[in-house]
């Protein structure tokens, strides 16, 4: 990061994050193993591992050997007791769990490799492989499969650990098959798939170097599920004596007790231990299970870090007694009489988000101070990069689990007047903020819809969930009715997303937004797919219903003159800072910062002849290393010898010859600017730079 | 920085360029199946794209704009062979070809390279740009060492000011921004080093200055390396400064083409003129009247009869709703699919009557 000014550094608490241990990306998957589930699970799944390999080999009692010991109680001679026959249980145990882990772990490597065949056959090649594989597994589902394994194992009498194995393996790869398949075919239809097809990469190479390691959660998750299935199978069926009653496993220990009546001898140490290792083995593997995703994918791998110091501070205000109900019945009443309209709804103070990536953090958002009145429109634009939908995320506390916010206020005032902040809100407290107060559409919204549920469908279930009173048919109408109202015909109510086009499906999220009537709504780029006219009536529709509800409304857009026409205020962010901030009016008269005005000089024209469009040299700047000075001073036409040095604070423009006022309030009016040509000794420069 | 208007000097002269075509799409249909509902005979399909003839030449930007939804996506799925079309075909320098996969499919992409429209889908989550990039790299330009691969990686990021490299190439997908996904997939479809490029809205999410630098970037390569260029937008004014041809695309069909600033500047096309019209565009007078369309738009599945326009248009005839206008033609290479240009030639008959 760069020198920040005084104020700044004063401002900013220390962050924990250098002191983070686990930060650098490519060790990232260890932090899987933060979670204590995991380690607990995977501490067991190794003992029972090591005794399984090193076990027989340490032990040196023959387990079938017989002795004169008989029934006897756990002592130091026989560590678990004896049997009827005066074998040592103990024996026993150690090589019963060699088997039962061996049949476990190669049963359902089998299973997975099947699964994963059919799987991924069916579903990547579709048509009649799939109908017929589907076929096939679902057969397989439907048949009971205990039943027939011990009809299979019946039909070989004392069959050995192979046959079993194969016997448990055939009938258990159907339900994963099933899981991957569905999985494989939602996959497919996803543009990174279809780009990698249109570079050329051969099948061979999608399905397994594209796709699968899509699937890894799902195909370890499915194989660890598997592996208990098969440890459970292996001991039902020697537990009801059809595999060889004299080869060691927990089952068939449980079976020599039962049909010698163990139970009535009193003889617990006979059953308790192979009972408790089945139990134990499936717990621990259950709990692995719950890490996985941790582990596989990159976007969670940094999981944790961000949203557990976000509910440490959030732990001191969390006993705060419910929300007020928003009067739902007639939302109208938020925003009636100029007297609510102009207050601030929402004030972000000081906010600074960082990304911890690697072994440096990046900030992305630096001291953003905004604030937006009831009613009105915020517009946002600037470079690309320079943390637009960084701060997005981070009013909807919504930001990536990489990124932490040091410092910083988001304070909401409700209708009833009443002021949160929002970054130390409660978890239950933000699922009902977002969406029924604050709605966001990502700039990621054609690619946010769930791929296998239709478009109709996932509009419904969020009214459903925040409005359980409507009913089904209300509910279909409220559908309609949005679709509409974003220019979708209402016959692709049951298209799925990657049946629609970008533009439909950015549409779609546009109306999932205004399916709840918010208070606040935040669009990210929500019309980059959209044609002129389709634009200009759906922002027609949000401004009506603005005026009619009295919501408002951060928009954030590259299309300035789109910007113009629609905002109230307008700020304009570059590398992580507002660097101006003024009325739309004003900042389309006179633009005030170099990189604004840079910003109006690059935009085509469509009526009048064409201009020359000069845009701006240079590239965008590195945000691990900004230059000193003002962030923009390498690239500005107007740049000074202080600007490489000072760094400009966002002050109010003073007028020609007047001196200039630190007002660090947020909420005041006029434009401010963050450019050393408008502060303090050089207003004569400034004069000049707004004529030019 | 050089203008992005200053490209339309380089091109060579139309009549030259006219000769042949790279790639050419030759009466294309494309219906989609819908899942037909129980109780419901008939097989339903979307009609996402009608009939189109689209050529486009070395040297040359085509723009084509139009509604969302309206089958320009599905234009570029089917150059790219992504899509088989209904009927018709494509055709690459004069050869019909049919690619649904394999070794026909990869030598079909060296030639011709797609930038998908979401940033955000296509690039695969698990892997990171330096796996992105490099499999472009490996495939098409096989037999580089890997020290050249991460120079031409390095060099094609700094064509799309995405600088220091090394930052980008370390991450994953979702650590960047919008823009910056943007601009790598334009650095994946230019490692290819194709003749042909179909960009899918390649620059919606750039901010102005930066869009200027990867427009005026797509216009040198158009210029140096003869590049044929399809340029899908929805920002009609980069359309008139970047592009040589624009076509409008509208419900399925292609309703207006020609010279970008004839179709710009003298819209010939109702839809075009709506189109036009609702641009924000804040040199233009502000009170001047905005147009009034309340009208949904067209439903593909079950489109309109005639003139697929025909219920939106202020110009509406009775003939409209019924039968549906050819194309028109109007000098310069102008052309128009509506009734109101019926006193113009149709087009297929102009060489009969300059050959009496
Ligand atoms: N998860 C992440 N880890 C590390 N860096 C990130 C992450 N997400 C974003 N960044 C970086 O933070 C910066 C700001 O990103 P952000 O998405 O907020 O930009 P933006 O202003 O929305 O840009 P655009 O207009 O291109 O969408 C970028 O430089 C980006 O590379
Ligand atoms: N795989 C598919 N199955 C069914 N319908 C589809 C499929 N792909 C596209 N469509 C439909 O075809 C029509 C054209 O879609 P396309 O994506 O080509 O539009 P577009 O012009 O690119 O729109 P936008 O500007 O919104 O991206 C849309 O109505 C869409 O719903
Ligand atoms: S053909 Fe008729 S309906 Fe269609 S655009 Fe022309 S005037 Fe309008
Ligand atoms: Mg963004
Ligand atoms: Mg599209």
């Amino acid at each position: 990061m760069s020198t920040g000014t005084l104020e700044h550094d004063a401002a900013m608490q220390p962050t924990e994050a250098a002191a983070d241990p686990a930060r650098a990306t490519r060790f990232g998957w260890l932090r899987g193993i933060r979670s204590v589930k995991v380690i607990v699970g995977l501490v067991i799944v190794l003992v029972f591992a090591l005794v399984a390999i090193f076990g027989p080999l340490l032990v040196s009692t023959d387990p079938s050997a017989v002795s004169n010991d008989i029934l006897h109680a756990p002592s130091a001679h026989h560590l678990l007791g004896t049997s009827h026959n005066g074998q040592d249980i103990f024996a026993e145990m150690i090589y019963g769990t060699r088997v039962s882990m061996v049949v476990g772990f190669v049963a359902a490597i089998l299973a997975t490799i099947l699964s994963l065949v059919v799987g991924l056959t069916a579903g990547y090649l579709g048509g009649v492989s799939d109908e017929v594989l589907s076929l096939i597994t679902n057969i397989f589902l439907v048949i009971p499969g205990l039943p027939l394994v011990v009809i299979l194992t019946g039909t070989m009498p004392n069959a050995g650990e192979l046959a079993i194995v194969i016997v448990i393996a055939v009938t258990a790869w159907a339900w994963g098959a099933r899981v991957l398949r569905a999985q494989t075919l939602s996959l497919r239809k996803r543009d990174f798939v279809e780009a990698a097809r249109a570079s050329g990469e051969s099948t061979f190479r999608i399905i397994f170097r594209e796709i699968l390691p899509n699937e890894t959660a799902i195909v370890a998750a499915t194989f660890l599920s598997t592996v208990i299935g098969a440890i459970l199978t292996q001991a039902s069926l020697a537990f009801l004596g059809l595999t060889s009653v004299t080869d060691w496993s927990w089952g068939v220990i449980l079976y020599w007790a039962q049909t010698q009546n163990a139970m009535s001898y009193g003889a617990w140490w006979w059953f308790v231990p192979p009972g408790l290792s089945i139990a134990l083995i499936g717990t621990g593997l259950s709990l692995m299970n719950f890490g996985i995703d941790e582990f596989i994918n990159p976007r969670l791998r940094s999981a944790g870090i961000a949203t557990k110091r976000a509910r440490k501070r959030a732990a001191g205000t969390r006993s705060r007694t419910g929300r007020p109900a928003r009067p739902v019945a007639e939302p109208a009443a938020a925003g009636d009489g100029a007297a609510a309209r102009g207050d601030v709804v929402l004030e972000i103070k000081d906010l600074r988000v960082d990304y911890l990536s690697g072994d440096s953090t990046v900030r992305a958002v630096d001291g953003v101070s905004l604030s937006l009145r009831r009613g009105t429109v915020l517009g946002i634009a600037g470079e690309s990069g320079s943390g637009k939908s960084t701060l997005a995320y981070a009013i909807t506390r919504l930001h990536e689990s990489a990124a932490e916010i040091p410092t910083g206020q988001i304070l909401y005032t409700a209708a009833d007047g009443k002021r949160t902040d929002i970054l130390r809100m409660s978890d239950r407290e933000l699922t009902d903020f977002r969406w029924e107060e604050l709605a966001i559409v990502f700039q990621s919204a054609m690619n946010a819809l769930n791929p296998i549920l239709k478009i109709g469908v996932q509009i419904e279930d969020a009214i459903a969930a925040h409005r359980p009173s409507m009913s089904e048919r209300q509910r279909r109408e409220r559908v309609a009715e949005l679709l509409t109202m974003v220019g979708i015909s209402t016959d692709r109510t049951t298209a799925y997303p990657h049946e629609l086009s970008g533009g439909m499906r950015q549409r779609v999220m546009i109306a999932i937004a205004l399916a709840l009537n918010p208070e606040i709504i935040v669009m990210d780029e929500p019309t980059t797919a959209l044609d002129v006219v389709i634009q200009r009536q759906i922002i027609d529709q949000i401004m009506e219903l603005k005026d009619r509800l009295g919501f408002s409304v951060i928009f954030i857009t590259h299309d300035l003159s789109m910007l113009i026409e629609l905002a109230d205020e307008i700020a304009i962010m570059y590398a992580g800072r507002i660097v101006e901030q003024a009325s739309a009016q004003d900042f389309y008269r006179a633009p005030s910062h170099p990189y604004s005005r840079g910003l109006i000089g690059s935009f085509p024209t469509l009526s009048g002849s064409k201009r020359e469009l000069t845009g701006i040299v240079g590239s965008p700047p590195d945000l691990r290393a900004l230059p000193t000075g003002c962030s923009f001073s390498p690239r500005c036409p107007s740049v000074t010898d202080e600007c490489r040095v000072r760094e400009p604070l966002l002050l109010p423009l003073p007028r020609v010859g007047e001196p200039t006022t630190p007002a660090v309030d947020a909420t005041s009016p006029g434009t401010r600017v963050a450019c050393l040509l408008y502060q303090n000794s050089e207003p004569v420069a400034a004069a000049e730079a707004d004529r030019s | 920085m050089s203008t992005v208007d200053s490209t339309a000097e380089v091109t060579p002269a139309p009549a030259t360029r006219r000769a042949e075509p790279v790639l050419e799409m030759v009466g294309v249909t494309k219906h989609f199946a819908v899942r037909r509902r129980l109780r419901d005979r008939r097989r339903r399909v979307v009609h996402a794209v009608e009939n189109v003839d689209l050529a486009l030449y070395a040297g040359q930007v085509t723009a084509v704009i139009g509604e969302s939804g309206s089958g320009k996506s599905t234009v570029a799925r089917l150059l790219a062979q992504l899509y088989q079309p209904t009927s018709g075909e494509i055709r690459l320098r004069g050869k019909a070809v049919r690619a649904p996969g394999g070794r026909r499919l990869r030598a079909y992409v060296g030639q011709v390279q797609l930038i998908l429209q979401d940033p955000f889908g296509s690039f695969n989550p698990v892997h990171t740009i330096a796996y992105h990039l490099g499999r472009v790299l490996r495939i098409h330009r096989p037999g580089q060492s890997s020290a050249q691969v991460e120079q031409a990686m390095a060099d094609l990021l700094a064509e799309v000011r995405l600088t220091p490299a090394a930052q980008f190439t370390a991450k994953y997908p979702h650590e960047l921004s919008g823009g910056q996904r943007q601009r790598i997939s334009i650095a994946r479809a230019l490692a290819a080093d194709p003749a042909v490029l179909l960009a899918d809205e390649p620059v919606s999410m750039l901010d102005v200055s930066i869009r200027l630098g990867v427009l005026n970037l797509l216009a040198r390569l158009v210029a140096e390396r003869n590049l044929a260029l399809l340029y899908i937008t929805h920002d009609i004014a980069s359309a008139r400064y970047f592009a040589d041809t624009a076509t409008v695309m509208y419900a399925g069909q292609l309703v207006e083409g020609g010279p970008a600033e004839t179709v710009t500047q003298r819209a010939a096309h109702p839809y075009t003129q709506l189109l036009i019209a609702s641009a924000p565009d804040p040199d233009r007078d502000a009170a001047a009247p905005r147009p009034a369309d309340k009208a949904s738009p067209p439903s593909l599945i079950d489109p309109p009869a005639g003139c697929r326009f025909h219920p939106r248009c202020p110009f509406a005839m009775p003939k409209c709703s019924a039968e549906a206008p050819p194309r028109f033609d109007l000098g310069d290479g102008h052309w128009a699919r509506c009734w109101l240009h019926e006193q113009a030639q149709p087009q297929q008959a102009q060489p009969q009557q300059a050959h009496p």
